[in-house]
């Protein structure tokens, strides 16, 4: 190359300082406007509708705002976030806002650089930093009510330095700023079209975001249409329109894939041997997620008492649990709510397959009888929960309930209808386990399971002058989870926080603390091939969902 | 003429035998389930998760491993339960508004008619699901919702038996003999109203059957581990693809059981009210 | 018969009032309260005590019941039906949407059912106690017994899944735009909602033809040598179809109010799905105006039945 240019640009002197002169500047130009560049579409583009399939309602089309973890598969069609995860579970600049960012002033500046050009949806303009500085300063306020104010309690504010560049303003260190960021409190909306529509409640129905699609339709428990935004900055959309439909029925769902209806659908346990099948169904699958299992509220007798709380896991057998309700599909945990395999997870076999937690209903029944002893309960010991309508999670219950009955515990629950109910009945504090899962994309995301500062598990929060106290060693606990906390997010490096966070999975598993996470949950994802570009990877990003935009109509 | 007459009311004859076995079958079943099950029908065994049929699970097992046979035959009980305790309800209830409606008039029975009138209008279904949402799904609870979606037609077809009973003779004759109104009511009106309504309750019960199933396939029927009709064919249709058997057995039982009772109520018709014969 | 008319009218208004008491009250029961969910609840679980305040005022949740019904009911008669708490969508569009698929769902089911139920039936009688009778009255029995759910759930399992010739469900055809695609999608659903409808009017029509079929003046047709089928179609039809048209009108109601099966198995966007939906999602105000709107429509058919029975006998049209 250089050869080349010494003998046709420089043949004179003048000729040569001019050429290097104006490729140096372009060069500057070039390195300063995008040292990373955009990640190119797969694919060009095909046009067609991409139809999807999904089981559930999201709970908000504005990200923001969204509650289900699964919301994801929904609002990343249109929604993007400062810094996104990839694949690997790292930061990927080739698919961020922000295609750089530097660690300022000891850990308490963020300054984040953001693309150029990157347009909103609905031709609103271009985004800038006025935009992301809005963006994020939602997250401490109060109207419409943000979810993550106690998340984020390390960040002050966000400040513009100048139209592309950033600056996060923390209260304390936090090494998992990041992590955080990899999710939907850094999404980016137009603050222009907030302000045109009059502001909350008509932005929360179509917000305007800089991903590939935009939402311009929603009936609720049918489906979302979302059409091309043809500025997008990485590239031209590859479908010209996106419909996402709600299909509960699991038969339905899987039916709709088989004939080519849908191109890609979310898979359960019931449908994923008979997708594997399927030789015109390609079956992705991404484990460790997150987890499935309960929650429960410790400081409510019986449970404040470990030996009750180990009982109830020793008589549940995860083998049978996931032949049963996952058509062995899933994997019984060996951790805590990371897996094993992961740098964030504890390695707890001891636990789990020792005497401590092992299946092992006569010893659980022992248990049981020695708290009823000492407690001066009568046998069946009644407890209540709640569980979600949803089939899998009805039956986990009812596996529960089989399970204990044999160790002489009588377990009835309650049915409702999603997450933010289960909530709401826990906070009646007289229901002592919660059917649940969690998805743990990052160690923030344990901590905030954990978070147990006095505004964090229902017991602190809510229910201590309603009957339910600690009892001194749960107290103790308590205390001790909450130092490491505390310390982990004084930590600068994240190596740091990651290690005091298995001490916190460690300390919480060994005590049965607010989670069991039975079973670790693996998400599985059907792509129709015959019809479906996009198929041949693996789609499903670290955060266990896909992308829409990652896929096409084959022609 | 007549050989096809003769051979119709023979059908019709067979027709009810078969329904009054069903029938009795059915109840039968359910008294029995204890002796009669073959495995506990609640508790699970996941090793034998979905099952298929074979000597030991004759119908196969669900996903959590449990005797479907057993499972049906408990069911029976809170079908039978809630379809019989149900149209009970709406009896009682039904009479009671029918009866007062038609023999005090005025302004009472204006306001009972436009409270039938609104009840009945609401699509049954979604009343009951409404209704079962607010109170929660206890069989209880579910029995008294399926009462009071029944209760209209009860006290229609009183109310107009009773207008037209209250100018015949002999009703006059009592209360010119100064009978009280409650006496009246209870020893002269009802026993004459009750047979429409003992024709109608048959069908009512298998609608009640019906309800029940199709409130447990919404999700929101009695609630688990207690088995029922509905609730099971939900679930079985859920891994159709592993275990289509299950998905059998408990839509035929359904089948049989409303079929029977409505053969049942057509039977009755024909011998309580020959008026009715041959219009349906 | 007009007055009659106008008074059946006007009897229906203090119904509708006490309807759209009861759709008030049985929302206000639910459990669940809609100004917690729209206040939003932060990852923590805590709400803000001032903005869930704020909400409950501007819902009018920290009124007295009796004046949140007379706000609610002068709301509705304007048309301001308000805004999902799930969705933060106008209700109003919404309901209209899938009530216009209910109606297009239940007219069709009912066309299907009047056109298989009564010449099945006229069939039945005709030949009666024929192979074919026995035929028809087994399909009308099982019609009658069978549950939607079941069979629907059958047809997709058969139809969509073994077979592939009809889709899973769904709906986004127009009957004008894409025809073919419109019977596609509707031919499953139409067929599970009608058969019971279909099952009652055959045995309806074989009854009241076979009743017709003993009166004298067939009799007196028959022996003036008069074709077997003149005979069917000009005198005994006509006779016999008032009550099968009674009944068919009625059920018009029925259906309306019955999708609900049938759009939750076949995953449609209609009505009855929508207010279950809602139900179980605690969307208050869905399931107010859902089931305001239905009972309407249901009490407008059977007094629209009412209308046609009193134009087509003659005997009471002089009360």
């Amino acid at each position: 190359m250089q050869g080349t240019f010494s003998t046709t640009m420089c043949r004179g002197p003048l000729r040569c300082l001019a050429f290097f002169l104006v490729w140096g500047a372009l060069a500057t130009l070039a390195l300063a406007a995008d040292p990373v560049p955009p990640r190119p579409m797969p694919h060009a583009p095909t046009g067609g509708t991409l139809n999807i399939a999904y089981l559930r309602e999201p709970s908000s089309p504005d990200g923001f705002q969204a509650v289900g973890s699964f919301d994801r598969m929904y609002f990343f069609t249109g929604n993007e976030v400062l810094v996104a995860v990839g694949k690997d579970g790292r930061y990927d600049p080739a698919e961020s806002l922000a295609y750089a960012y530097e660690v300022l002033d000891a850990g308490k500046r963020y300054r984040f650089h953001l693309r150029q050009g990157v347009q909103f949806q609905g031709g609103l303009g271009e985004m800038t930093a006025a935009d992301v500085v809005w963006s994020l300063n939602r997250i401490h306020q109060q109207a419409p009510g943000s979810r993550w104010s106690s998340l984020f309690r390390a960040f002050d504010r966000a400040v513009e330095v100048d139209p592309y560049t950033v600056d996060v303003l923390l209260n304390e260190v936090d090494a998992n700023l990041i992590l955080r960021m990899f999710d939907r409190p850094s999404i980016v909306h137009s603050r222009k079209h907030w302000e045109e529509v009059g502001g909350a409640a008509q932005h929360k129905i179509r917000p305007i975001a800089t991903g590939p699609y935009q939402l311009v339709d929603w009936q609720v428990g049918i489906d979302q249409k979302w059409v091309k935004h043809p500025q997008y900055w990485r590239g031209a959309p590859m479908a010209d329109q996106v419909v996402i439909k709600v299909i509960t029925e699991t038969r339905t769902r899987l039916a709709a894939l088989q004939t080519g209806e849908i191109q890609v659908a979310w898979l359960q346990a019931e449908q994923v041997p008979e997708a594997q099948k399927d030789p015109n169904i390609k079956v992705w699958s991404y484990g460790g997620v997150g987890w499935d299992g309960w929650a429960w509220a410790a400081g409510l007798p019986p449970l404040d008492d470990l030996r009750m709380r180990r009982a109830l896991v020793k008589a549940v057998d995860r083998g049978a649990l996931n032949k049963a309700i996952y058509l062995n599909t899933m994997q019984a945990s060996k951790a805590h709510t990371f897996p094993s395999e992961l740098p964030h997870g504890i390695d707890a076999k001891d636990l789990w397959d020792g005497e401590w937690l092992k299946f092992d209903p006569s010893a659980a029944k022992k248990l049981v009888q020695e708290v009823a002893r000492d407690k001066k309960l009568k046998t069946p010991i009644e407890l209540q929960g709640v569980c979600e309508q949803r089939p899998d999670r009805q039956l986990f219950c009812e596996f529960l309930q089989a399970a204990w009955e044999e160790i002489g515990v009588k377990f009835t629950f309650k049915i409702v209808a999603n997450a933010a109910e289960r909530l709401a009945v826990m906070e009646q504090c007289q229901t002592h386990v919660n059917q649940t899962g969690g998805l743990m994309v990052s160690p923030h995301d344990m901590e905030g399971a954990l978070l147990s500062t006095g505004t964090g598990n229902v017991t602190a929060r809510v229910c201590q002058d309603k009957g339910h106290t600690f009892s001194p060693a749960d107290a103790k606990v308590q205390a001790e989870i909450d130092r490491l906390l505390n310390e982990a997010s004084q930590q600068m490096e994240l190596e740091q926080a990651l290690n005091l966070y298995k001490k916190v999975q460690r300390l919480a598993l060994e005590n049965l603390w607010q989670y069991v996470p039975a079973m670790l949950r693996v998400n599985y994802i059907g792509c129709h091939i015959p019809t479906t570009g996009g198929c041949d990877t693996n789609p499903i990003r670290g955060d266990g969902h896909i992308r829409v935009g990652d896929f096409w109509r084959k022609r | 003429m007549e050989l096809t007459h003769t051979l119709r009311s023979l059908m019709r004859v067979r027709l009810s035998k078969f329904a009054a076995v069903v029938l009795g079958m059915t109840i039968l079943v359910a008294v029995l389930a204890p002796w009669l099950a073959p495995h506990d029908p609640i508790k699970s065994k996941p090793w034998d998760s979905l099952h298929p049929p074979s000597g030991q699970y004759w119908l196969g097992a669900d996903r959590l491993g449990r005797d479907q046979l057993s499972r049906l035959i408990y069911g029976a009980r809170v079908s039978l339960v809630i379809g019989i305790g149900g149209v009970g309800i709406a009896i009682g209830l039904g009479m009671f508004i029918g009866v007062t409606a038609g023999w005090y008039g005025g302004m009472w029975d204006e306001l009972l008619m436009r409270v039938m009138d609104g009840l009945s209008a609401f699509p049954g279904l979604l009343l009951a699901l409404s209704l079962v949402a607010i109170t929660g799904g206890t069989m209880v609870n579910i029995i008294v919702v399926v009462g009071i979606v029944g209760t209209p037609w009860v006290a229609r077809i009183t109310r107009s038996q009773v207008l037209s009973l209250r100018e015949r003779e002999f009703i006059v004759a009592v209360r010119g003999l100064g009978a009280r109104p409650t006496r009246i009511m209870l020893r002269h009106l009802l026993p004459n109203c009750l047979a429409p309504i003992i024709v109608q309750a048959s069908l009512s019960i298998a609608a009640a059957i019906l309800l029940e199933a199709g409130l447990s396939f919404l999700g929101v029927g009695v609630k688990p581990p207690t088995p029922t009709w509905g609730g099971m064919l939900r679930h079985a249709f859920e891994t159709v693809a592993q275990a289509p058997w299950l998905t059998v057995s408990p839509g035929v039982v359904i089948f049989l059981v409303v079929l029977a009772f409505n053969f049942f109520g057509d039977a009755l018709r024909d011998v309580l009210d020959p008026k009715l014969r041959g219009t349906r | 018969m007009q007055r009659y008319l106008v008074r059946r009218f006007l009897n229906m208004i203090p119904t509708l009032l006490l309807v759209s008491l009861g759709v008030f009250a049985l929302v206000r029961w639910l459990p669940s309260d809609p100004a917690r969910l729209l206040a939003g609840v932060d990852e923590s679980g805590a709400i803000d005590p001032v903005l869930y305040a704020k909400i409950k005022h501007d819902l009018g949740l920290d009124q007295p019941v009796l004046v949140q019904y007379g706000a609610w009911l002068a709301k509705v008669v304007r048309g301001h039906w308000g805004k999902s708490y799930l969705s933060g969508m106008e209700v109003f569009p919404q309901i209209m949407y899938r009530l216009h698929f209910t109606v297009q769902l239940a007219l069709t089911a009912w066309v299907f059912g009047l056109l298989l139920g009564i010449p099945l039936g006229t069939v039945s009688a005709v030949r009666r106690n024929s192979p074919i009778d026995i035929a028809v009255t087994a399909f009308a029995i099982s019609g009658i017994a069978i549950p939607h759910f079941w069979l629907g759930m059958m047809l997709i399992v058969v139809f969509a899944v073994w077979l592939g010739w009809l889709p899973y469900g769904g709906f986004d055809a127009s009957l004008f735009a894409a025809p073919g695609l419109w019977i596609k999608q509707m031919l499953l659903p139409t067929f599970v909602l009608g058969t019971g409808l279909a099952a009652i009017l055959m045995r309806q029509t074989r009854a009241a033809l076979l009743e017709v079929f003993r009166e004298p003046y067939i009799l007196t047709a028959r022996s003036k040598g008069l074709q077997e089928k003149r005979v069917i179609w000009t005198h005994a039809m006509k006779n016999s179809l008032l009550p099968v048209v009674t009944i068919a009108s009625l059920q018009f109601g029925t259906l309306i109010g019955g999708t609900v099966v049938t759009e939750t198995v076949f995953t449609l966007p209609g009505l009855g799905k929508f207010i279950v939906d809602a139900v179980l999602r605690r969307d208050y105000l869905v399931v107010q105006m859902g089931l305001l709107v239905l009972t309407v429509g249901v009490m407008l058919s059977n007094f629209a039945a009412d209308v046609i029975y009193t134009y087509l006998d003659p005997r009471i049209r002089y009360d």
